[in-house]
């Protein structure tokens, strides 16, 4: 994000900001923007950011619509509005937004919720074809590397598909870890290894739950286009967030640096991946014509921020 | 109907002979292209959902696939020309059949007595 863009947004807002509301909204949005850019370095604290807009937009929408309920009781407009008649279709509108958008939203949150707790991995992907458990020794690497994050040790299943890519569902109140066949035989050992890290570091930074709420709160706010910025954001940063975590697990980037090159190497060819997933390998990601909206960072950013992590 | 490295992929396969791993078929493409095991994998992968490989599962040695071609390069040079030439007889018969009497009448004189041949064959089964 550019400063000059968030400084913008601000002088807009004050400027030619309809009302107090919108200009309030604004000036949080540009704050908002300005704090996300400065805490660029800080994964966990940007994420703080990014979901306290989601909170505030939220808050504000419920706000709006207390307050012009509260007007409407007391039978009279506020003076800069100048029919009543407005007024009322105004409230009326911004109820039913805020109705729709909580309905949807608390629907979004059980089906979500219903289909990661009751649903086995085979049934959740029926596109894939799960292969069993994955051999001995990555399974007990994936124990000793949960041991040391201090999360309850995922399962670790084989998926049978030949192009590389991992990824961890929370199926039947447990964690699960998927590699594929492709993953095990294109990368070396350590490179496994900081697959499954940066996987098991997606459940002890509790990314689950982050993006859920995310999700939900854009699902809210579907009627304010930027929580359809913001949602992609949080996860871009729960993933370089995963990324540090990982390197810090298995005591240094090397390895998982080398692990991200060598899927670079095959992001050439389109590939699609399940969708919704934690991946440690999207590798449609930054596909995309806006990157803004793309869920997965690229993977030449993720490795030029491991190897600044290492210069550091 | 395959990408670059599809057709490289498939026409080593076919040189090589006999059902190979990932990493072997790597090291001998790369001998003619420096390719990355990953793209190896992912190439694979796409020829198999396309039908042209086949591949088995080993666990031994750590899980990898086992492939293979699975037509020869007669057979699928067939498959090609039949899917081809299928759909365009079937959109656009009378064009396409004018397009090739026209073409084979230019052609060479084996190509020709092949042709002569079928349609003997088909005038037999024709007159029965």
């Amino acid at each position: 994000m550019n400063p000059f863009i968030v400084y913008l947004i601000f002088l807009i807002s004050v400027v030619i900001g309809p009302s107090q509301l919108a200009k309030w909204s604004l000036f949080v949005t540009a704050v908002g923007l300005t704090a996300a850019f400065a805490l660029r370095r800080s994964f966990q604290g940007r994420t703080m950011v990014l979901l306290g807009m989601l909170g505030m937009m939220l808050a504000e929408s419920l706000l709006f619509v207390g307050v012009s309920s509260y007007i409407d009781m007391l039978g009279r407009a506020p003076a800069h509005v100048a029919s009543w008649d407005y007024f009322s279709i105004l409230h009326a509108v911004n109820l039913g937004i805020v109705l729709i958008g909580g309905i949807a939203a608390a629907c979004a949150g059980l089906f979500i919720g219903l289909k990661k707790t009751r649903i086995g991995m085979s049934k959740m992907f029926p596109q894939l074809q799960f292969l069993g458990p994955a051999p001995v020794h990555v399974n007990e690497t994936a124990k000793r590397l949960a041991c040391l994050a201090g999360v309850a040790s995922p399962n670790v299943s084989l998926v049978d598909s030949g192009v590389p890519s991992a990824f961890t569902v929370w199926a039947n109140r447990k964690y699960s870890v998927a590699l594929s066949v492709g993953l095990l035989e294109s990368l070396d050992d350590n490179e496994v290894e900081a697959c499954l890290a940066h996987e098991i570091s997606h459940i002890k930074n509790g990314d689950f739950t982050v993006r859920f709420l995310a999700t939900l709160a854009k699902i809210a706010l579907f009627a304010k286009p930027l929580s359809y910025f913001i949602e992609p954001a949080v996860y871009r940063a729960r993933e370089f967030l995963a990324d540090r975590t990982a390197a810090q697990l298995i005591g240094g980037p090397d390895a998982l640096i080398s692990a991200l090159s060598k899927l670079k190497d095959s992001d050439s060819l389109a590939v699609t991946s399940p969708e919704g997933l934690m991946c440690v390998c999207n590798l449609s990601g930054g596909k995309s014509m806006l990157r803004i909206l793309d869920k997965q960072p690229d993977l030449t950013t993720r490795i030029e921020t491991l190897r600044e992590m290492k210069r550091a | 109907m395959l990408g670059d490295l599809e057709s490289i992929v498939l026409r080593q396969l076919w040189e090589t002979g006999k059902p190979i791993s990932v990493k072997d078929f790597q090291a001998i493409v790369t001998e003619r292209r420096p390719v990355a095991v990953t793209t190896v994998a992912t190439t694979l992968d796409r020829l198999y959902r396309k039908g042209l490989v086949s591949r088995g599962l080993v666990r031994e040695g750590g899980p990898h696939y086992l492939y293979k071609p699975r037509m020869t390069e007669e057979e699928f040079r067939y498959a090609v020309v039949d899917g081809v030439m299928g759909a365009l007889l079937e959109s656009f018969n009378d064009v396409t059949v004018a397009y090739l009497a026209q073409q084979i009448g230019t052609g060479r004189p084996e190509e020709l007595r092949v042709l002569s041949k079928y349609l003997n064959k088909l005038r037999r089964k024709g007159s029965n």
